[in-house]
């Protein structure tokens, strides 16, 4: 398995893009820049397969139920303004 | 599963391919003064959706990604978006060419409307290009990227929805818009992919989906004959 380092005042956004891919959102503030990751897509909505009709004449409709579950974000890196990694803020254990 | 698929492609290329005419004299004039180029995009975005085949139901799942601050799209497409309007008989330059950056508000683009509305081209803007006697703008919007994605067959598509439009700098109007959905392959590799190496095969992509099905598009709906 490979491994990254990534490394507070080394290393660039340009480097956790191209390892953890683009963030999910992204901010500034203060001259910080905030890289938020979220835990994986959200079920947006589901097709299930309904029989109805009579055992002699079956029918099969498609049920479409939205779901619209969002995305939470569980890791944030906040970069400088020079866009060099100052901070990783990790909120699995907060929820 | 797989003829929904077929049906979903072939529903794009029909929709690529019904395209609108802008009026007679709007056209002619494209062709027979020099004009501005511009390619922007709204919200600087990628917008995941997948159907997942879950043998008796299906899913759908989405996810976002921004690439705000790492790909100044709308330069970089912008160029390219002016380098193929003499292939549909415009002679352009970019925006970026004429108008500093420095003078395009962050919102132009996205402020711009439709025929039937005010006009809404930045005072900075209208104001360069009429110093270069540049009267017409043929701009390419796009609002976000987005990614479709079929688990079971493997297949993903990169689309750039958006509008056509024309806009007359003179008289501060919008003369033609048409939206636009310009969606192709990305070729077998993964969504995941899009994003690697500083966002290689998404620039790439969008250059080839903009240099063939863009083009044919701003062809069709300049066409004079």
């Amino acid at each position: 398995m490979d491994r990254t380092h990534f490394q507070v005042g080394v290393t660039r956004k340009t480097e956790v893009a191209n390892t953890l891919g683009l963030p999910t959102s992204r901010h500034l503030d203060q001259g910080y820049e905030y890289w938020d990751y979220s835990d994986g897509p959200a079920l947006s909505s589901v097709d299930i397969p309904i029989a109805t009709g009579t055992s002699t004449t079956p029918v099969a409709t498609l049920e479409h139920v939205e779901v619209a579950q969002q995305e939470a974000t569980v890791l944030v890196y906040v970069f400088r303004s020079d866009g060099v990694l100052s901070s990783v803020r990790d909120l699995r254990g907060a929820r | 599963m797989k003829k929904g698929v077929l049906l979903l492609l072939a529903l794009f290329l029909l929709v690529g391919c019904a395209g609108e005419r802008a009026p007679a004299r709007t056209a002619a004039a494209l062709k027979g003064e020099p004009v501005a180029a511009a390619f922007c995009m709204n919200s600087r975005r990628i917008h995941y959706n997948e159907l997942v085949y879950k043998v008796v139901y299906n899913e759908t799942v989405t996810h976002d990604s921004v690439f705000d601050g790492l790909w100044d799209v709308d330069s970089e497409l912008s160029l390219l978006w002016a380098k193929l309007l003499p292939q549909a008989g415009m002679h352009a330059s970019a925006l970026s060419a004429l108008v500093p950056s420095s003078e395009l508000p962050p919102d132009w683009c996205s402020a711009l409307g439709t025929p039937s509305e005010a006009p809404t081209l930045a005072a900075s803007i209208r104001r360069a290009l009429l110093e270069h006697q540049i009267n017409y703008l043929v701009l390419l919007r796009a609002s976000q990227f987005a990614v479709s994605s079929y688990s079971f067959g493997n297949y993903s598509q990169l689309i750039v929805p958006g509008d056509l439009i024309f806009y007359n700098v003179r008289t501060n109007r919008v003369e033609f818009s048409e939206h636009v959905f310009i969606a192709g392959s990305i070729g077998g590799h993964s969504p995941r992919e899009l994003e690697a190496n500083d966002l290689a095969l998404l620039k790439k992509t969008a250059r080839e989906l903009i240099s063939t099905q863009g083009l044919k598009t701003l062809r069709s709906a300049s066409a004079t004959d």
